[in-house]
């Protein structure tokens, strides 16, 4: 593994551990029902497929699953886990198609439902088989986390871009 | 047409690509449908419940009537509280550092459930067709 893949491992690592960091800082909000999460730590993982490579998605995503993995234990670290490689499995098949060609929008909003049942499939394996119940609601909360990841994303690029040899090295040129 | 080589392939499939295309709004708002419709599905096929059981990681710790109200803890698990009230059951206080099962509320209809995950408690309401665990329970219980 070349020496600038495992750093820049790391530092999409520390970015999507302080942007989850970030969303805990965030007060809960009564109305939202649990389960529901804006998903920040997404915003790295979408700017690694979209503009990098799919395979340092997989990684980002991989070792955000181990860190939740280490903090919050065995559990949590599979539905992390769980949820984040089918997210990035949808948001990579998807972005493949070229007619329709979907927006970056479409884009954020299959990873953030397909994350939401990838975990909700985990529970359905390992804690209880009547979750079933709570599929309309992580649709439509990953539809609108979706939405606003993905200004998220738009809002932050400039800033990812001024990394020093991100640019460069992206899939379409700035 | 113009001429493609291989990276220009890989090229296009992240080039031009919009942010947002008209066509989304229609997209989103079918799925949305899609999920409400499904939501009222749910809702309407579970009557009212007067049962529910406490699992703790998957094996059933005890059952519950829902139609008195009490308030108790579950064996072995002084650290939760659990509510039953009008036909309603409920996580009234936990220990757990994200309280996600508190902020669950109340749950009355079949099916519905409130984890503990830290705890690894759970509370699942029956419908009234449903039985409590029992050949099932086998598995679940095994080695401990």
């Amino acid at each position: 593994m070349k020496v600038q893949t495992i750093t820049r491992g790391a530092l999409f690592l520390a970015m999507a551990i302080a942007l989850s960091y970030l969303e805990m800082l965030l007060p809960p909000l009564p109305f939202l029902p649990p389960g529901v999460k804006l998903g920040l730590s997404n915003i790295v993982v979408m700017y690694c497929l979209f503009f990098l490579s799919t395979p340092m998605a997989f990684l980002t995503a991989l070792l955000k699953s181990l860190f939740v993995f280490l903090m919050r234990g065995t559990i949590s670290g599979l539905f992390s886990l769980l949820g984040g490689m089918l997210s990035v499995s949808v948001m990579a098949l998807l972005s493949r198609l070229r007619r329709p060609r979907l927006s970056y929008l479409l884009l954020s909003v299959a990873g953030a439902v397909s994350h939401n049942m990838g975990q909700l499939m985990g529970v359905y394996l390992m804690l209880t088989k009547e979750i079933l119940f709570y599929v309309p609601v992580l649709i439509i909360s990953g539809i609108i986390m979706g939405c606003l990841t993905a200004l998220l994303l738009k809002v932050l690029l400039p800033a990812l871009r001024r990394v020093k040899g991100f640019a460069k090295q992206e899939r379409r040129s700035p | 047409m113009k001429h493609e080589s291989k990276g220009a392939v890989l090229r296009s499939t992240f080039e031009n690509r919009p942010l947002f295309k008209r066509k989304d709004v229609w997209v989103l708002t079918a799925a949305t449908a899609a999920a409400l419709v499904l939501f009222f599905l749910f809702s309407c096929f579970s009557g009212r419940a007067d049962t529910a059981v406490i699992r703790s990681e998957g094996t059933q710790l005890m059952v519950v009537s829902l139609k008195e109200d009490a308030e108790f803890s579950p064996p072995g698990h002084e650290e939760v509280v659990i509510q039953v009230s009008k036909g309603r059951i409920r996580f009234l206080s936990s220990n757990c550092p994200d309280q996600i099962c508190v902020r669950t509320g109340f749950i009355s209809k079949p099916g519905q459930t409130a984890v503990c995950l830290p705890n690894r408690l759970s509370i699942e309401v029956l419908s009234p067709s449903e039985g409590t665990d029992t050949v099932d329970d086998v598995t679940g219980g095994a080695g401990r």
